[in-house]
Order: C-alpha cells, then sequence, then structure tokens
C-alpha cells in the first residue's frame, strides 16, 4: 500500500469518527436536561417570562428534534460555526475562537516546552545512570509529578504563591519581573497582535508574559513531564543494551560520543509521538487549569459555556475540539510512519 | 392621532450642573418618583449652595475598573446584562445622572406627551456627534429602536414590544416577541432633530423605560437591518449596513467599529481580558477629565477585592461579605438614597467608601400547587429578617417585608415612600384586606415558633405527621446557605422537614418555569422605579405554566370535539351549563392545532373541578376526554385578579390620579402575598462600592447606572 493510499485510507476513516463524535455531542447537550433558554433572564425581571420563550423560539428549541439536528449538523459541516448565545451574544465563534486560542496556545507552548526540557534530559540522566541513587530519586519525582492531579496541583501551586512572602520568603508578584495584576489572570499577549516579532523585540512584555503563564504551564505540564521522563530513561536503558552500543563500544568510540551520537539519537525515537499526543493533554487539561488560574483561554470559553448553558456555543467548540483531535491522530499516525519505517503501513 | 389635543411639555434638563436642580420639573412622573426627585433636588441644591464643587479640569490618568462577568457585547440592544461600561460609550434620550431618580434628559433637550399618553415628541440636542463624526439625528433613534424590537441579535425585544412598555406595532406578541414585524415599529423622525413614537397604551414609566442602556443610540445604517428579512416577508433590507455585524459589536477583521455618543469611546476589546475606552474629545457634554478608562474581566469577587486592595484597581463596585468588617466604616454623609463615608482595609489604608440602597429585593418563591398553606404560613412565621439582614449579611440590607422596596414604595405627593413602608409593615396603614389590618401578619425582627406550631396544628401536622419539602437555594451561594440553613434548624421543630438542594441560577430559573421545585431562592431588580415590576406576578395567571408561584387554579378538557361548532358558540354553551359566577373571561375553547374540529376547552380562576367541568361539557351536549384541575381554587384569587385588573389595568398611564389607582392595587397584591406567602421577602439590596483616595467620584444612586465624564484622578 502507497503512503497516499494509507492517507487517503486514514481520512476516510475518520469521517464517521467525525460524525459520531458530532452527533454524540448534539445529543447530548441539545436533548439533556440543560435548559439553555433559561440563563438569558438575568438577574433582574427573573420572572419575565416573555423573554424566555421568545429565546426558545429563537434558539430553535421549540422545533422537531430531527430538523434540528439536520440544520444544526448542516451548519457545522459547512464551516458556519454560529454565534455564540449566552456568553458573546451575536459574536460569530471564529472571531471568538480569535480572541481566546492566543492565551492557550501560549500556555500549551510553555508547558510542551517546560515538560520537553525538563522530563527528557532528566530521563536520559536518569537511564545512563540506571540503579543509582540519583536515578531513583529522579524516578521516583517522576512518578509523583505524574500522579499528582492537575487541578490538585494547580490549587497547591497558587495559594503557594499567593502567599510567597510568609511561606517562601519572598512576594512572587515583584519577584525579578514586576506583576501588577498578581499571579492570576491573563497573560498580555496584545502587544503582539498583527507583529508577532514584538515577542524578540519588546523582551520585557515577553518576560512579563512568560513569567505570568509559568506556573499555570508547570502544572500542565506536569503530568506529561513525568511521562517524558520515564519514557526517556526506558528508551535510553533499552537503547544502551543494543548490540551495536557494544560494538561502538569496542571499536573504542569515545563516551561522549556514544552517548550523544547513539544512544540519544536513539532513544528519540518512541519519544516524538508522545509529545506530539500532549496535544491531546492541552484541551482536555487546559479547562481545569485555565479556570483555577482564571486565564481566559480556550478551556475556559468551553467551561464557562458549558456552565451556562451556552450550548450552541459548547457544540460548535466539541466540534472544533473533534476536528482537532481527528487532525493531530492523522498528523500522528502520518509523522510515525516517517521517523520509523518499521512501523510502516504494510498490513501485517 | 391625538395631534390636536393639547400638549403637557416638559424640561428635561440636561448637562450635570442645572440637571439637578432641574429635575422637579417633569412633573409627569408618579409620584413616587417626584418624591424622590424633591428630596434628591433638596440635598442637591443645599451641596451645590453650602459648600460649592470645585471647578473641575483636565487631570488626565486611566482609571482601572473590574468588570465581574465578560463583557458580553457593545450591541445596545443586548446592553442589559452585557457587562461593563455601555454607560460611558453609548447613551438614550434620558439617563439617570449618577444612577440617580429621576431620569432626565441626556441626548433630549425637552419632550411633550399628548394627553391620552400615547405620543411621545422629544426635541433632541443639536450638537451632538457619534464618535465616527457623524451628527446625531433622529433617523438615529429610529433605526436603533427598531433594531431593538427586531434585530435578529436581541434579546430585549419584550422591553420594548412586550407586555409592560409597549410601543405600538404589528405583530402578534401576545404569544412571542420574536414575531414582530420590522418597520412597523410607530417610531418616527420628524425633522432632524424632532423624535416622536406612539405607545399602544399609556405605561407610566416611560422615561424611565428608554433611560436603559437598551434603548441606546448608534448611527443609523451601522449594521443590516433586519438580518433576517426574508423570513419576515421583506423583499429587501430596511436599512443596508456599512458594516457586518461581527464587524461593527465584536472583534472580526478590524473591528469594533462601534460608535456611540458618551464621553468616552471604545479604544480596543480583547474578549475575556479587556474593554479599553479613550476620552473622546469631542463630547458634547462636560468632560471628560480623565485620559481613558480600562475594564479588566475578573470573574473571581475575592480577586477583584484583593486587586483594589493592593491598588490595581480604582474603584470597586462592591464589597465580599466575608472581608467586610461593618466596624472599619465611617459614614460621613447620608444623602437619602446614597451614604458616603470612608472605609480602613485590613492592610490600613483609608478608601472612600459608599452605600446605596438598591431596587432589589431577595425572596422564597414558594410553588403554590406542591407547598400547603399552612407550612408556607409557618416558614413566613420562622424567618427572621432583621436576623438575615444582621447575621448574614453584616447588617447592611434592609429587612424586607413587602416585595416593593421602601424608596418607590407607594406614596402619595409629599409622603416619604420609606415611612410609609414601615406604617404599613406595622399597622397596616393604608390597608385594602382586612388581614393586613394589623400589618405584617408574621412577626417583625422575630421567630415566631409557637403561632408556627399552632398553625401547622391546625392544618393537622404534628410530631407524628411531620410536612416535608425542597428548599433550592442557589449553588455557590454562602448567604443563601446560611439563610437555608437557619431555617432548616427552626422548622424542624414546627413539624416541617426542609431539604436543601443546591442549582445555578440557570438551572433554577428552568425548574421554577417547569413548576418542578417547592421552594427556592430568588431575587429581582426593578427596571423602572415603581411596583408593578414585581407585583404583576403575583395575580393568578390564566394558565399555571411560566408562573413561578403557581398560585392559579385550571381546570382543562383536552380532546372536546367541537360537533362543527366554531369556539365561540361552544363558549356560549359551557357558560350557559357553568354555574352564573363563571366569568365569560375565564372561559376559553381553542381548537387543537394538529386536529380539526376538536380542541381544549378550559375554566381558570373559578371554583370549577374536573367533574363540574365534565358535567358541563355533557349538559351542553359535547364530549371531551376527561377533564383535570391543576392547583386548588382560592376565594381570594379573584380578589386578587380583579384588584388587578380594576385598578392597575385601566390606569396605567401618567398622572397622579392614575398612580392612586394603581397604588390600591399594589396594597391588594402585597397583602394578598403576605396572607398566601407566595414569595417570602427577605431582604432588601443594598449597592456597596468602594474607591480609592486618587479618584475623586460621587457615590451612584439606586439606579446605579453612572457616567464617568466628571471624574478625575490625582494619583501621588
Amino acid at each position: 500500500m502507497s503512503k497516499w493510499r494509507y492517507l487517503g485510507k486514514r481520512l476516510l476513516m475518520s469521517i464517521p469518527v467525525l460524525w459520531l463524535g458530532t452527533s454524540m455531542t448534539w445529543f447530548i447537550i441539545f436533548q439533556g436536561p440543560i435548559d439553555p433558554a433559561a440563563n438569558v433572564l438575568s438577574n433582574t425581571q427573573t420572572q419575565n417570562t416573555e423573554r424566555y420563550e421568545a429565546a426558545r423560539e429563537q434558539l430553535g428549541l421549540n422545533r422537531p428534534p430531527l430538523e434540528h439536528y439536520l440544520d444544526w449538523m448542516a451548519n457545522l459541516f459547512t464551516l458556519d460555526l454560529g454565534q455564540t448565545w449566552l456568553l458573546y451574544p451575536g459574536s460569530n465563534v471564529n472571531a471568538l475562537v480569535m480572541d481566546f486560542l492566543p492565551r492557550t496556545v501560549w500556555l500549551g507552548f510553555w508547558s510542551v516546552l517546560i515538560a520537553v526540557f525538563v522530563g527528557i534530559p532528566l530521563g536520559f540522566y536518569a537511564g545512563l545512570r540506571s540503579n543509582t541513587l540519583a536515578d531513583y530519586l529522579a524516578s521516583v519525582s517522576g512518578i509523583v509529578w505524574r500522579a499528582m492531579p492537575n487541578f490538585w496541583l494547580a490549587v497547591i501551586l497558587l495559594s503557594l504563591l499567593v502567599s510567597s512572602e510568609t511561606l517562601l520568603g519572598f512576594d512572587w508578584d515583584t519577584f525579578l519581573i514586576d506583576l501588577p495584576s498578581g499571579v492570576t489572570g491573563n497573560p498580555q499577549l496584545s502587544y503582539m497582535a498583527g507583529r508577532p516579532w514584538a515577542l524578540l523585540t519588546q523582551p520585557g512584555e515577553t518576560l512579563a508574559a512568560t513569567k505570568k503563564i509559568l506556573p499555570a504551564a508547570l502544572v500542565l505540564g506536569s503530568a506529561s513531564m513525568g511521562n517524558e521522563m520515564r519514557i526517556g530513561r526506558t528508551a535510553v536503558l533499552e537503547t544502551r543494551s543494543q548490540k551495536y552500543i557494544d560494538l561502538a563500544k569496542a571499536k573504542g568510540v569515545s563516551d561522549r560520543a556514544l552517548v550523544w551520537k547513539h544512544i540519544l539519537r536513539n532513544a528519540l525515537v518512541p519519544l516524538v509521538p508522545i509529545i506530539t499526543s500532549e496535544a491531546f493533554l492541552l484541551i482536555g487539561g487546559s479547562v481545569l487549569v485555565e479556570s483555577v488560574f482564571g486565564i481566559q483561554g480556550m478551556g475556559f470559553l468551553f467551561f464557562k459555556a458549558a456552565i451556562q448553558g451556552d450550548l450552541p456555543l459548547v457544540g460548535t467548540l466539541m466540534f472544533v475540539f473533534i476536528v482537532l483531535m481527528l487532525v493531530i491522530n492523522i498528523a500522528q499516525d502520518i509523522l510515525y510512519t516517517i521517523i520509523d519505517p518499521r512501523v510502516g503501513y504494510e498490513e501485517a | 392621532m391625538s395631534e390636536d389635543t393639547t400638549r403637557r411639555r416638559f424640561l428635561t434638563a440636561a448637562g450635570s450642573g442645572v440637571a439637578a436642580a432641574l429635575a422637579g420639573c417633569s412633573g409627569n412622573q408618579p409620584n413616587q418618583e417626584s418624591t424622590a426627585a424633591d428630596t434628591e433636588t433638596a440635598t442637591e441644591v443645599d451641596t451645590a449652595t453650602a459648600t460649592p464643587e470645585p471647578e473641575k479640569s483636565y487631570t488626565g490618568g486611566t482609571l482601572q475598573m473590574a468588570s465581574e462577568g465578560p463583557i458580553q457585547t457593545l450591541d445596545p440592544v443586548n446592553a442589559k446584562g452585557s457587562g461593563a461600561g455601555y454607560n460611558q460609550y453609548q447613551q438614550s434620550l434620558m439617563a439617570f445622572p449618577d444612577g440617580d431618580l429621576p431620569p432626565v434628559g441626556e441626548l433630549a433637550t425637552d419632550y411633550e406627551v399628548s394627553d391620552d399618553g400615547i405620543t411621545y415628541t422629544f426635541t433632541l440636542r443639536e450638537d451632538v456627534t457619534f464618535h465616527d463624526g457623524q451628527e446625531l439625528t433622529a433617523e438615529d433613534f429610529v433605526y436603533s429602536w427598531e433594531r431593538l424590537a427586531g434585530a435578529e441579535e436581541t434579546r430585549n425585544a419584550d422591553d420594548i414590544v412586550g407586555s409592560t412598555f409597549t410601543l405600538a406595532h404589528e405583530g402578534n406578541t401576545g404569544e412571542s416577541v420574536t414575531n414582530y414585524v420590522p418597520g412597523s415599529l410607530a417610531v418616527r423622525a420628524v425633522d432632524d432633530y424632532t423624535f416622536e413614537f406612539d405607545m399602544e397604551t399609556p405605561f407610566h414609566a416611560v422615561i424611565s423605560q428608554i433611560a436603559g442602556g437598551a434603548f441606546g443610540v448608534i448611527p443609523a445604517g451601522s449594521v443590516d437591518y433586519p438580518k433576517d428579512y426574508e423570513s419576515h416577508g421583506l423583499d429587501g433590507l430596511l436599512y443596508e449596513g456599512e458594516y457586518s455585524y461581527n464587524e461593527y459589536f465584536s472583534t472580526s477583521g478590524d473591528g469594533p467599529f462601534f460608535a456611540g455618543t458618551g464621553p468616552f469611546e471604545v479604544d480596543a476589546w480583547s474578549k475575556g481580558d479587556q474593554l479599553e475606552l479613550a476620552a473622546y474629545d469631542d463630547y458634547w457634554g462636560e468632560g471628560p477629565y480623565i485620559d481613558g478608562i480600562v475594564y479588566t474581566v475578573i470573574g473571581n469577587a475575592s480577586t477583584r477585592f484583593q486587586r483594589f486592595r493592593n491598588g490595581n484597581l480604582d474603584i470597586l463596585g462592591e464589597f465580599p461579605t466575608a472581608q467586610f468588617n461593618p466596624q472599619n466604616r465611617s459614614i460621613d454623609r447620608n444623602r437619602g438614597s446614597y451614604r458616603t463615608g470612608t472605609y480602613t482595609l485590613d492592610n490600613g489604608t483609608e478608601v472612600n467608601y459608599g452605600e446605596a440602597t438598591a431596587l432589589d429585593t431577595d425572596y422564597i418563591v414558594f410553588n403554590c400547587t406542591r407547598t400547603e398553606k399552612a407550612p408556607r404560613q409557618a416558614i413566613a412565621y420562622l424567618l427572621n429578617q432583621d436576623q438575615i439582614a444582621q447575621q448574614v449579611y453584616k447588617g447592611l440590607p434592609d429587612p424586607a417585608y413587602h416585595l416593593t422596596p421602601p424608596p418607590v414604595f407607594m406614596a402619595r405627593d409629599g409622603e416619604e415612600p420609606s415611612e410609609n413602608y414601615q406604617k404599613h409593615v406595622e399597622d397596616g396603614f393604608r390597608n385594602e384586606l382586612d388581614s393586613a389590618s394589623d400589618g405584617y401578619p408574621y412577626g417583625v425582627g422575630e421567630t415566631k415558633l409557637q403561632e408556627a406550631k399552632a398553625v401547622m396544628e391546625e392544618a393537622g401536622y404534628g410530631e407524628d405527621n411531620r410536612y416535608s419539602m425542597e428548599f433550592t437555594v442557589f449553588s455557590g451561594n454562602s448567604a443563601w446557605d446560611s439563610i437555608a440553613g437557619r431555617l432548616r434548624d427552626k422548622a424542624a421543630s414546627a413539624y416541617i422537614d426542609l431539604d436543601i438542594t443546591k442549582a445555578d441560577f440557570g438551572t433554577i430559573i428552568s425548574n421554577a418555569i417547569n413548576g418542578s421545585m417547592d421552594m427556592f431562592a430568588l431575587g429581582d431588580g426593578m427596571e423602572w422605579p415603581e411596583s408593578d415590576n414585581f407585583l404583576r406576578f403575583i395575580p393568578p395567571y390564566d394558565s399555571p405554566g411560566n408562573m413561578f408561584t403557581r398560585w392559579t387554579t385550571r381546570t382543562e378538557a383536552p380532546g372536546l370535539d367541537f360537533n362543527g361548532n366554531d369556539p365561540e358558540t361552544i363558549k356560549q354553551d359551557l357558560l350557559e351549563a357553568l354555574p352564573d359566577e363563571v366569568e365569560e373571561q375565564h372561559v376559553t375553547v381553542t381548537p387543537a392545532s394538529d386536529t380539526d374540529g376538536q380542541g381544549t376547552a378550559a375554566v381558570f380562576i373559578e371554583p370549577v373541578t374536573a367533574d363540574d367541568l365534565a358535567n358541563a361539557i355533557d349538559e351542553a351536549g359535547y364530549s371531551s376526554s376527561t377533564p383535570s384541575q391543576y392547583g386548588e381554587f382560592d376565594p381570594m384569587m379573584k380578589v386578587s385578579e380583579d384588584g388587578w385588573e380594576d385598578n392597575y389595568v385601566p390606569n396605567r398611564g401618567p398622572g397622579e390620579e392614575e398612580q392612586r389607582a394603581r397604588n390600591v392595587a399594589y396594597y391588594i397584591q402585597e397583602e394578598i402575598n403576605w396572607e398566601f406567602v407566595q414569595e417570602l421577602p427577605t431582604t432588601h439590596t443594598v449597592y456597596q462600592r468602594v474607591w480609592s483616595q486618587d479618584v475623586d467620584v460621587r457615590m451612584h444612586g439606586t439606579m446605579e447606572n453612572q457616567t464617568f465624564n466628571t471624574v478625575t484622578i490625582d494619583r501621588e
């Protein structure tokens, strides 16, 4: 089977997944117990049900379910993502995503970076010195990081930083870079709007935005950090016992060259798909971490939409997430075959 | 129309200096408003003469504000509840200056009302430009109000074509406001600076209603209207938009291009983060004296407080009850509707402090078909409003014994509304019903356990026969948790088992509409300063659906065979067969939507049981499925309904005489509510605000909406 046929097959297979996922989303949110129209009545005029009736009409809740379903699906698949209902009435979802996505991307970028640059080196280090005290220390801490649930770690870290002056002896808000808005809240990314090079030309703003996102990124990256550490360690151990390493050693390759050229490069192979799969974590995990740290990103938007019953927005975001998942999945499969041709697409 | 009749003319003094002094001139106000106006005017004039305000001038600086919810939209039609700042960038014909009653002219210089209370003619200011440079004309109001009624995005159509403030229009809005016919609203641009509209029926609170944010003005033709013209049977757009909706009101492309007439213009908006406003240099009125305002979205109350405490916010429009310590507060000026002073924060910083009585009431709603009268009354005996105000809310709010808040309680010219409130509570002053002759029947500021037990025992309950109810409160609201907890403990000794459950706001509303809760917490705010805001929900409805209290009765026979007759004939036949006292308007026969020649017969607010109706149908020579009855009839239901139909409905117009008639209806409803405890009031909310010593801003009044055009900042 050629690469292209494999790709074609993979794409075809994703269509039923997309349909199933979207249909389930519709069923769960529109046939469930949540009544989105009720949230239209604000805190004033709570008993004014005129507005409620009008909202039901506008939302199409009075229409036959099948008709509503078909309409909804048709809109999504023609990429008419529609409008939010409650959170930002009248705004279309595309504009909304453009406002909220940068904060999530910034968070995701740093959490992947932390995981990659702390987890992998630590894993390799442990793998190279297996069964020493340093290895045990690294392995155990890796498992502990992995085991701490995001929401718990987020709350603990937050309370630690908020009272950092009494607990740690320095004030996190003013430590190195002054953050007037405190630990929680959005990183200020507007300076980059329309000119991404400001990331480098305005280092002050970049540093402030980085410091702001760091605690949340650490929490979000913690689980995958532990993961990468453990897999990195195993990969190094496995590679180290390969015959070609023995051969290289026998040929008199220096220790440094042995580690950097032969062991580490090969040990990276199983890690690459692990890193790409972290994108899932960013979608799922960011909902929690963003709400705890008050970062108004995609996760927070989704959470708010779900809590307040902005069903059209929930549905649309779900659709976006499903498409994103499918794309990442396919990309990962393809990447995998490129990195390791043995995995291939030949049927066994 | 009423063009020939003599008109009454009113000044709508605008501009902050003269506004207060002339506020009393809007003499067509209902007497509550005039009363409020008089006191307000007096105090304002006092300050003006005794301690003249120093001349203000440009100070610069950016005001840092917090927005509690997400800033949702810039679209005026959805301004209500949209989040922060709309008072700063958009304006309407009338406004509440600094949140004070009564409303005065903002973009209008004066107005006339025809004698029949139908036609309102407003003269507009001539020196107003929008933020995009266009001049304000009457056509802009025609466009903006049309959008409020008919735009696809509007959530507030009921504000203009609903059942309270209703402009003449086409479309059957009795069932739903969504079938409004675009272009049919009776709004006219007589000339560039004269704007006129016709009411469907006279309404007493017209000028308060149009001071609301939803009536704000944007340039005509900013966006397409109506976008969905095909579904309304129109051939094309009434207004071709210069911008797309999301470019104009949201952040698509280079948006928002929004333009209003306020002292500040929208500079940048990042959703979920910040709304930045900049001073508008060509503002028609006084100020602004500062460079701009930034509203930062901070969803968490304690985070907001923390930021204010650290000096990163200038004004905080609330005070978390947990952090509030009444001893650190000192009030040095009481101006009637608001009080100001200072507050010392726990870090030693002294900040300015203000309180204002809100037109809000918190109450417990009972579903009267799921709960019996005796336990409802027992709960009323047990509830100690004073204790809740003192212990749960640290003494801030007023304990509530009426649904109507004290500042707008029924009063005649020259009377102080809050005094009448007290007198009615204490000895039933001006009572309409005998049951209220001694004032509030369930004890003022005390828990009456013996009476609660007695009323339960009388209804046949006791230690061996306990009554149980489910009490639903807002989740995440510690005050309601505490109220519910106290009530549960007391109720246990009066043979009532209260089971407390929690639900979020949307769920409570949804379940209230479905009628699936026994009792639940709710609060309500007034849109215009009069009792009908709340009391219109007390008289029994034709149909229990949508009535939160379900204090009504309806007997219904579905599957009624018409025998080829038309509904009106059947109705007359049924009236013949029913007892004589059944009123004609309490019987309906409606054809079924799916089956021809069939339908439903219904009798409501009448002592007609399911069997009575079945017999009547039989006697009249028809057949139907077995009728069923919802709710139980009580003779007082008729008293309540008649009180409303006779005194309120025909007297909805402005003027002292009609006001007095409406007051009778309000007294009846308040007293009915005392007797049957459909809604048990707990407290009347108080607004709090703290602001930094660097900022010179007045405490807002009862209506909260305030424009910061005269705010100055002096940072040290």
